[in-house]
């Protein structure tokens, strides 16, 4: 069963001379609990093609079907709702919240939507990010790693049904990074979550159910 | 009901006593009849206020009701607007993932109900011809007119029978208790390459006897974190794999590589191979595929390694090009 | 569909946005704070003048009560207070009414002392008491300089007075207080008490006689007259008058309201700039936060979350700025309003002190900071992350000139001032450009006003002392009077100070016109005025006039107004009414022998007797030596009732003082040497409180001081307008700079990291800071000098104003963009010291 099918997808970014063709034409369908690693040089597009699963972006072209919905049919105000009840984003650079709390921007996402948190889970996933000291720290006194971390526990807390991560185990140290994927395998075979990550880390990608390598806009599996 | 009876009382004799200080103290009638419009406009406003409310209530609780009706019936429940931020679609978004894990649950024990039915048939099997041969055996030893060598032989078949049997029991035990999970497993940080030795042992002779070459490439100086004797019974399992489905004259090679998450260990051979689609299955409980079936064995071999492994946060993952060979890699979290 | 509550978060969110962008969040609420001032202000003046407006009408009418009935009974005078309409309600009891001709077209009430009454009508004395023993009497200061009664408690006081039954009496009474009237009032009190009123008149203070005067205020004010009416009716009274304070009419309302009206329209200024200000500060905050707000969005905050998120900040943001503005504006208030009437005193504006400002205030700085949150948020709301975080970053040059890749100092300046954020400059930029033609545009006005040609209109001499009964034109000059004599001149001439002293004397005396002359005027008068009318219909509003000219076109009689003039006032009548027929010689004037004569108003004909007539004055004969245009308006006080219509006689004051050798001296007009002001007012001073009888002194520097404040008062709103404007232009533009450094301090690490030495750092900060200030100058320079010369002279044709003349000025300018330079090149400096003295975590 394929949670999320893409068609066809083009995106420019600029005009004129300078215009960067980051994706064209991408076609591709992930299934429903598996580990798709995409991997691809820099500037390949990889994080605009993340970027639009998620519902970050539009693209120019083509469509995005996650779970039966077709993204260009959403409004900004439903993205908003899809992107943290459907997704759960591992970016780049950290994107906490600088003025939250450690144990704020992990239930961000549920306090966004409104929702109550289930202690015990929570417990469970600072315990195994090894966050739970630093809970009542603000971002800005953690390491890069701490951050990251954070940003993982934050991306699982709702339980969604797609993980997008893009580069989790860039700034992490080893055993962190094991923790990490480690989390992340268990989080997707209990929750039955789909897995897609960025990575550059042929060790990660060899772990991956499927392996996507895109280059200059193009896949090339 | 008694308390829509007592609202109604307390509404009418809040209006007379309005009506009363109005007729009472109010000289002007415009003024009464004004104070009293706009009471009962505001009387009216709280009144479809609450009756909104109540309506938008009662459909929230109809579209719950919906939706865990259908999930009660087994089907996918439908949302009409999954992407709204209403307290409606927060509340079927839960009940939907709810539904779905529930299904998946269902599945994996359906699943794992099939599994099982299928180990005991396979115990059966396994455990009827060698049963069979030691009846047949004893019956036979019974007799008391065979001679004393043929006697000596079919107390070694037995005897071979019953290490049959024996064998199948040890590697269920383990099996056993690596599913119920009462396995202790000692990590300490160890050489590597005493592990190798220790699982090449078990499978030198019968390398020998096929005239499998067994090369090693590992580090002397490679420590990893892991439990030596599980593990060398893991990679010995992989060997004995490698050296039973490679013709006499092959070779088996051991490479160890030193990664930054993991130590991989590559267990390749030059045997028949794996086709792609079987990747996954190899690991499976009792799983033989159906070319070897002629080779001894009971297809826990792999599953017991995957499973010893997998408890050490390492994971074993399998590349094959049929008719040339496979490699199993063993991946160990590396030390740090 | 019921919505989500996930609204705590946002609340979360602003509480500490509040905790971490303290400098910015405090630079908020200083806008908003401004912003509230200025609506207060504008908002409390407008309601100023209104009601300043409402109270001089209220003057006008002589009461603040809203209905006087006159000529009540006891019992019907309790039964209109008792009418269920009516609020409050003040009595008086009229005895009589002073009856000394000296008095003009005043008219003095001798009515029982009521404390109540006194005040609706403003006449509490404020030296001694209202009367409470037998004898005594209270009067206002105007009244008693016109009889001629010293400023002294205790005085005996003879008045002449006229009981309701029209007889005349003569009374004896003691004086035990005064008060200064409100020059606008005709009518006014003379308070005895009760016993004196009951003996001077008996039964005048039963219930049946129907002397009561009852000030009525009603619960709704409105309709006056048929209220009035309908409350006699009501009561069944019939046959009272009544008269209803007009400044409680919907008319007089709207005429203040228009009064006030007058000084809204700066008002849009207000919102304008406010609004651009703080649109300025969240846009460039928002800008600095994009990353911020893409992450919010990207985990998933959904537009309503996102404007509940700005729109609360802005509530906050001006709730804080609230207070402080209110009090900000009422202090401005305080300051301007005292200054712009004249006559109202510096508690007047918290006389006028009500809520409704302050509430339009609060409400107009929500609803501009709310306009200026709601377009961001309506902006954020429809970006995706990606495009929120990306216009950020906004757009670099696309293509530039070929260049040989090597980067000057001031090359990183002109791009950086010119190219980042050209919308941000833009927007600082519009709003000091309002401030500026706003300032601009006052100062000019205020520059317009030329002093010396008010004042050479206005006050001729330096001083000028009047006799008691002259200091108003209300005020019928008493001949009689000797306020001022001979001793007085002598004494004034004798001081060391005074290079000048010409002095005034007038009489009036019974003439009677020859038959040439008559026929002269008669003519003249019937002459056609304009297309409809003849010069007599025009002035028939006067009837005194006409009565006068009526005289003398039947019998021949008119009365001649003789004045005695020397020194400046000849000089100043020489000067400034043409002759029509005659010249003047000063010799032959000197004799004796000679007077000026001055009739009508106009230079077409000579409406007196001409030169070489021959007239006679008080039994003496003179020769006309010339006629000149009676245009004399120095005369101060008014003549009797009787005078009207006259001819004036001009002779030199030795002639006039041979003919009538007791007269006293109407006006003096004294001229000092400016150096010794000081002195010489200090004296006047002096002079003043030692005299016992009223005389008016009239200065020069009241008249400079006056046209200061007038022209001062003229501009003042908009001068405090334009300020805060300019405050908060300039804060603005102070915050764009602190923005700019803050948000580039990555990039100035990269600068030092390739080897930029901190002297290099300084010297392309101080680079961008001229750069930015030559870029705001290039920017309001045209434009002001265009409004200032182009736009402005037609403004100060539009003031209509005889002493304004258009006068180009380009100081607040200057002013302005020296004060840019100062910020443009000190904030990024100092800022970048203070960035480098705290951590990172003040500013995330």
């Amino acid at each position: 069963m394929d949670i999320v099918t893409v068609q066809n997808l083009h995106k420019t970014f600029g005009k004129g001379e300078s215009a960067v063709h980051a994706l064209c034409g991408i076609s591709l369908a992930l299934e429903k609990g598996k580990f798709t690693a995409i991997i691809g040089a820099s500037g390949s597009g990889k994080t605009t093609l993340l970027n639009m699963i998620g519902g970050l972006d539009t693209p120019d072209e083509g469509e995005i079907v996650v779970d039966g919905v077709r993204l260009s049919t959403l409004k900004e105000k439903e993205l908003a709702v899809f992107r943290r009840s459907k997704v759960g984003f591992v970016y780049q650079s950290f994107n906490l919240v600088p003025t939250l709390t450690v144990r704020e921007n992990i239930l961000f996402p549920l306090s966004l939507a409104g929702r109550t948190h289930d202690p015990v889970f929570f417990s469970e996933i600072t315990e195994l990010l090894h966050l739970q000291e630093r809970l009542d720290a603000y971002p800005h006194e953690l390491s890069g790693g701490g951050q990251q971390r954070t940003a993982i526990a934050r991306a699982l807390i709702s339980r969604p049904s797609i993980l997008l991560a893009d580069e989790p185990t860039g700034s992490l140290d080893s055993k962190s990074g094991q923790n990490v994927l480690g989390l992340f395998k268990l989080s997707v075979e209990t929750y039955h979550q789909t897995l897609v990550m960025i990575t550059h880390n042929l060790e990660i990608a060899q772990m991956a159910d499927r392996v996507i390598r895109i280059e200059d806009g193009h896949i090339c599996e | 009901m008694k308390s829509s009876v007592f609202l109604g009382l307390t509404i009418s004799g809040l209006t007379a006593a309005l009506i009363w200080i109005l007729w009472e103290y109010v000289p002007a009638a415009s003024v009464r009849y004004g104070i009293l419009a706009v009471c009962a406009g505001i009387l009216l406003l709280a009144g479809s206020w609450a009756a909104l409310q109540r309506h938008q209530i009662v459909r929230f609780a109809d579209d719950i009701c919906e939706t865990v009706d259908a999930a009660i019936a087994g089907r996918q429940p439908e949302i009409l607007r999954p992407y709204d931020d209403s307290l409606t679609s927060k509340v079927q978004d839960r009940l939907v993932q709810y539904h779905d894990i529930m299904r998946e649950e269902r599945l994996q024990s359906q699943r794992d109900r099939q599994t099982l039915q299928s180990l005991i048939s396979d115990i059966s099997h396994q455990v009827k011809t060698p049963v069979a041969n030691v009846k047949l055996y004893a019956g036979i030893l019974k007799r008391q007119d065979i001679p004393e060598e043929k006697r000596i032989q079919f107390s070694d078949s037995m005897e071979a029978q019953i290490n049959k049997l024996d064998f199948l029991m040890q590697s269920l035990i383990k099996m056993s208790r690596l599913e119920t999970g009462t396995f202790a497993l000692n990590p300490v940080e160890s050489r590597l390459i005493d592990t190798i030795a220790q699982a090449m042992n078990t499978v030198w002779g019968k390398a020998e006897q096929k005239e499998i070459e067994i090369s090693v490439a590992c580090g002397s100086e490679i420590t990893v974190r892991h439990d030596p004797k599980w593990t060398a019974e893991a990679i010995g399992n992989l060997l004995d794999n490698a050296v039973k489905y490679t013709q006499a004259g092959g070779k088996v090679s051991i490479t160890v590589r030193p990664w930054q998450f993991y130590t991989r260990i590559d267990i390749s051979d030059t045997g028949i191979g794996i086709s792609k689609e079987h990747y996954n299955d190899v690991f499976q409980r009792f799983y033989r595929e159906e070319k070897v079936a002629a080779e001894e064995g009971i297809g826990l071999g792999l599953y017991l390694a995957n499973g010893i492994i997998t408890r050490q946060k390492g994971y074993i993952s399998v590349k094959s090009q049929a008719g040339e060979g496979t490699t199993f890699s063993v991946y160990l979290l590396s030390s740090y | 569909m019921l919505a989500n509550n996930n609204l705590t978060i946002c609340r979360t969110l602003i509480r500490r946005d509040f905790r971490s962008h303290r400098i910015q969040n405090c630079i908020l609420t200083l806008a908003a704070a401004l912003v509230t001032a200025l609506y207060t202000f504008v908002f409390l003046l407008g309601n100023f003048v209104e009601s300043y407006y409402l109270l001089q009408y209220q003057y006008l009418f002589g009461s603040t009560s809203q209905i006087l009935y006159t000529g009540l009974t006891g019992q019907q005078a309790d039964a209109v207070a008792g009418n269920a309409r009516v609020r409050s309600s003040v009595r008086l009891t009229t005895v009589g009414q002073l009856a000394d001709p000296m008095l003009g077209q005043r008219l003095i009430k001798l009515a029982v002392a009521d404390q109540a009454y006194a005040e609706t009508v403003l006449s509490v004395p404020d030296a001694g008491n209202l009367p409470e023993h037998p004898g005594e009497i209270a009067l206002d200061g105007l009244t008693m300089d016109s009889l001629g009664i010293p400023h002294e408690l205790k005085t005996p006081v003879t008045l002449i007075w006229t009981a309701p039954d029209g007889s005349t009496h003569t009374s004896d009474l003691t004086l035990c207080g005064w008060w200064t009237s409100p020059a606008v009032f005709t009518e006014s009190y003379a308070w005895i008490s009760p016993d004196t009123a009951r003996k001077l008149v008996p039964g005048c203070l039963d219930k049946s006689s129907p002397n009561i005067t009852l000030g009525v205020n009603l619960h709704q004010p409105r309709e006056l007259d048929g209220q009035a009416a309908s409350i006699l009716e009501e009561q069944g009274i019939s046959e009272i008058r009544f008269t209803t304070n007009p400044a409680y009419s919907e008319v007089m309302r709207e005429l203040a309201a228009m009064q006030a009206v007058e000084h809204y329209p700066i008002i849009v200024f207000v919102p304008l700039c406010g609004y651009l200000m703080i649109y300025c500060i969240i846009h460039v905050a928002v800008q600095r936060d994009a990353s911020y707000y893409a992450r919010l969005k990207s985990l998933g905050m959904t537009p309503r979350q996102i404007r509940h998120l700005l729109l609360e900040q802005g509530c906050v943001i001006s709730f804080l700025g609230f207070l402080p503005g209110w009090i900000v504006g009422f202090g401005l208030d305080l300051l301007v309003s005292s200054r712009i009437f004249e006559r109202s005193d510096e508690n007047a504006a918290l006389h006028f002190l009500t809520l409704p400002p302050f509430a339009a205030a609060a409400l107009c700085t929500l609803l501009t900071t709310l306009a200026a949150y709601l377009i961001l948020s309506i902006r954020l709301s429809r970006m995706t992350p990606i495009q929120v975080s990306a216009s950020a970053i906004g757009c670099l040059p696309r293509r530039r000139r070929r260049s040989d890749g090597r980067t000057t100092l001031v090359d990183l300046a002109v791009r950086t001032t010119l190219i980042r954020n050209r919308l941000r400059t833009a927007l600082s930029a519009l709003s000091l450009l309002l401030a500026t033609l706003l300032l601009c545009s006052t100062w000019i006005q205020y520059t317009s006003f030329r002093e010396d040609l008010y004042l050479s209109e206005m006050s001729p001499w330096d001083y000028c002392l009047m006799d008691g009964s002259a200091y108003l034109s209300a005020q019928r000059y008493n001949e009689n009077n000797r306020s001022i004599t001979a001793e007085t001149v002598k004494e004034l001439q004798a001081r060391p100070e005074v290079t000048a002293v010409s002095s005034l004397k007038t009489r009036e005396i019974q003439m009677t016109a020859s038959e040439e002359l008559r026929r002269r005027i008669a003519d003249h008068y019937s002459d056609s005025y304009n297309e409809t009318m003849t010069l007599l219909e025009a002035n028939a509003v006067y009837p005194d006039w006409c009565a006068g000219l009526d005289r003398l076109e039947q019998t021949g009689g008119y009365i001649g107004l003789i004045v005695g003039a020397d020194g400046a006032f000849l000089q100043h009548l020489l000067e400034d009414d043409p002759f029509t027929s005659g010249s003047f010689d000063a010799d032959a004037f000197a004799s004796g022998d000679y007077v000026l004569a001055a009739g009508t108003y106009d230079n077409k004909a000579v409406g007196a007797p001409a030169a070489g007539e021959r007239v006679e004055l008080n039994g003496h004969a003179y020769t006309i030596m010339g006629t000149i245009i009676h245009s004399v308006s120095f005369i101060s006080g008014s003549n009797s009732p009787q005078a009207a219509f006259h001819i004036m006689y001009i002779l030199p004051m030795e002639a006039f003082d041979s003919l009538f050798p007791d007269q006293a001296y109407r006006q003096l007009a004294i001229d000092i040497d400016p150096a010794q002001q000081d002195a010489f007012e200090a004296y006047l001073d002096h002079f003043e409180q030692g005299l016992n009888r009223g005389i008016g002194i009239v200065r020069r520097s009241e008249f400079v001081s006056s046209f200061q404040a007038s022209a001062l008062s003229e501009v003042l709103p908009e001068l405090a307008v334009a300020l805060v404007l300019l405050g908060i232009a300039l804060i603005n533009f102070a915050n764009m700079l602190v923005v700019k450094t803050v948000s580039r301090r990555a990039e100035f690490a990269v600068y030092r990291s390739l080897g930029m030495t901190a002297a290099q750092l300084r010297r392309l900060m101080l680079l961008e800071g001229l750069f930015h200030a030559a870029l705001m100058s290039v920017l309001l320079v045209p434009a002001a000098i265009f409004f200032s010369a182009a736009v402005m002279p037609s403004v100060i044709e539009a003031l209509n104003s005889w002493c304004a003349v258009y006068r180009f000025s380009l100081l607040p300018l200057w002013v302005v963009l020296s004060l840019i330079l100062l910020l443009s090149v000190s904030v990024p400096q100092v800022t970048k010291i203070y960035l480098s003295c705290t951590s990172n975590e003040t500013l995330l």
